[in-house]
């Protein structure tokens, strides 16, 4: 019998980082899509930076800002009682920055393809960008949601590279399936890692089936 | 009174272009916007509407001051009190034809009573997709009405209806005018509908603007002017169907230059507000 810590685990870190992503994203999105500033290409190329990054460089650079000997780090740890480095909620962190252009890309492109009318109607009906978000853009976009939420969740579910920079492979803390799938490799345990490694296909493709089949219908 | 004057530099297709407007307006008057494409007619319904910035001027709505560029003073949409109605309609896709006017709206009573007069009741818990050209077209409008604006804003909105439309929409819309007693500003190149709805006239031309309290006082200047004689065949509420030799011609007119008009009579028509479009074809009223 196989350890399925590792995948409750992946799945945790998943779920978490969707919905933390999804309260972050929204804003963000929308801030991007109602922006006229000459320099929005500067924070949109920020925010798409981990689309082309080696993995490791991000980790490197999370692992030196956040690690206890950094500023950021050592004001984390001694005023909010926080570790980022080797713990859980480092690799929330890391996976919400990872998967950060996932979610606001796919929201951004969504409210870009509704007609401007919709937003500008609105607002001569006096209602506040707020209101404007929740009652006529993000209902019109629920596939573009839909998308952001699905690639989100399958790419912190395999991600590999930020987590073992970033957390390492401690047992019950950071130790995520795909890492296990490495770990059991490099230790010749074939069948557990074709037992994660199987997990992880089966879970990304009938996430991405479903995700089709509502899109669909949307 | 509404005093308006506004300057801009366009971007258009044939590079930059000046655009100026001014106008004076009593509380319930139509004024049409007419003028060729790309003048700037859009533009000038979105600046009074505060979604398009312009570059100098001054828009006055009765006692207040949405735009004046000296004092810099600029209200955002959400503080003027203008209702627009845009040319592809703008309805809300994820609500409700009654949904759409609760949303622009929070009195129920003129929700219900907007929904009867425009004839949507039965419509009412439709989706806008489900619905046809005009009927989006009566939703667009009854919403932008359910705001109780001070100052209606219509973009060129009948244009994309037939013509039997049109007229059932212009004569609703001159109803709900009279009804809620308000001031619109409509864009539009039909002429039949500007003789039948405006009681002003803002003629839009490059780098300015001309004024007429009387919109037959520009299309009278035009010196092309025909006369049809003929056989009236039919009289309809803004226009009649005269025969004269083996054509067929529908004229927009106005109900009070009807009354001496019988049908199956004689009739010598001058039409003043004529303007040739295209030589070959018979003339239309647009």
């Amino acid at each position: 019998m196989y350890d399925w810590t590792p995948i409750l685990l992946s799945m945790k870190l998943a779920l978490l980082t969707t919905c933390l992503l999804l309260i972050t994203g929204i804003p963000l999105a929308y801030t991007l899509y109602r922006s006229r500033s000459r320099f929005k290409f500067l924070f949109e190329a920020l925010i798409s930076l981990p689309l082309v990054l080696p993995p490791t460089v991000l980790g490197f650079y999370l692992l030196l800002c956040l690690s206890p000997e950094s500023p950021i780090g050592k004001f984390m740890s001694e005023y909010i009682g926080f570790q980022f480095a080797f713990s859980f909620s480092g690799l929330v962190l890391a996976s919400m920055i990872y998967s950060l252009p996932f979610m606001v890309q796919a929201l951004q492109s969504g409210l870009q393809q509704l007609p401007p009318a919709l937003s500008e109607a609105a607002m001569t009906m006096g209602k506040s960008p707020w209101q404007i978000l929740t009652r006529v853009l993000l209902p019109n976009i629920k596939p573009a949601l839909l998308t952001g939420i699905v690639l989100t969740f399958a790419h912190t579910m395999g991600e590999f590279g930020v987590v073992l920079m970033i957390g390492g492979k401690i047992p019950d803390e950071t130790l995520v399936a795909s890492i296990s799938v490495y770990d059991k490799v490099e230790s010749l345990d074939y069948g557990a890692a074709n037992f994660y490694a199987g997990i992880l296909l089966i879970i990304s493709f009938v996430i991405l089936s479903i995700t089709y089949f509502i899109n669909k219908k949307l | 009174m509404i005093e308006v004057q506004l300057e801009k530099m366009l971007n258009t297709a044939d590079g930059r272009q000046k655009f100026s407007a001014e106008l004076k307006l009593n509380k319930g008057d139509i004024l049409a916007v007419y003028g060729p494409s790309g003048i700037g007619k859009t533009t000038l319904l979105r600046m009074l509407a505060g979604l398009t910035n312009a570059d100098s001027g001054e828009i006055l709505v009765y006692d207040s001051i949405w735009y004046d560029h000296k004092k810099n003073i600029w209200l955002s949409p959400q503080e003027r009190s203008a209702g627009m109605v845009f040319q592809d309609y703008a309805l809300f896709p994820n609500m409700t034809v009654e949904g759409n006017l609760k949303f622009a709206g929070e009195s129920d009573d003129l929700v219900e009573e907007l929904l009867n007069t425009t004839g949507l009741m039965q419509l009412r818990h439709k989706k806008p997709w489900q619905l046809s050209g005009g009927q989006q077209q009566r939703v667009a409008l009854a919403r932008s009405l359910a705001q109780q604006p001070e100052v209606l804003l219509l973009d060129e909105a009948l244009s994309a209806l037939d013509k039997n439309l049109q007229e059932e929409m212009q004569d609703l819309l001159l109803r709900l005018h009279k009804r809620f007693n308000m001031t619109t500003i409509l864009v539009s190149h039909n002429l039949s509908e500007i003789l039948n709805l405006a009681n002003k006239l803002l003629v839009l031309e490059k780098g300015s603007s001309q004024f007429y309290e009387n919109p037959l006082s520009y299309f009278n200047k035009t010196e092309d002017h025909i006369t049809l004689k003929g056989t009236i065949q039919s009289i309809g509420f803004n226009h009649i169907i005269l025969q004269s030799g083996h054509q067929i011609y529908q004229i927009p007119m106005k109900a009070s230059d009807m009354q001496e008009l019988k049908e199956g009579g004689p009739a010598e028509i001058q039409l003043l507000a004529f303007k040739a479009i295209h030589k070959k074809s018979i003339p239309d009223d647009n």
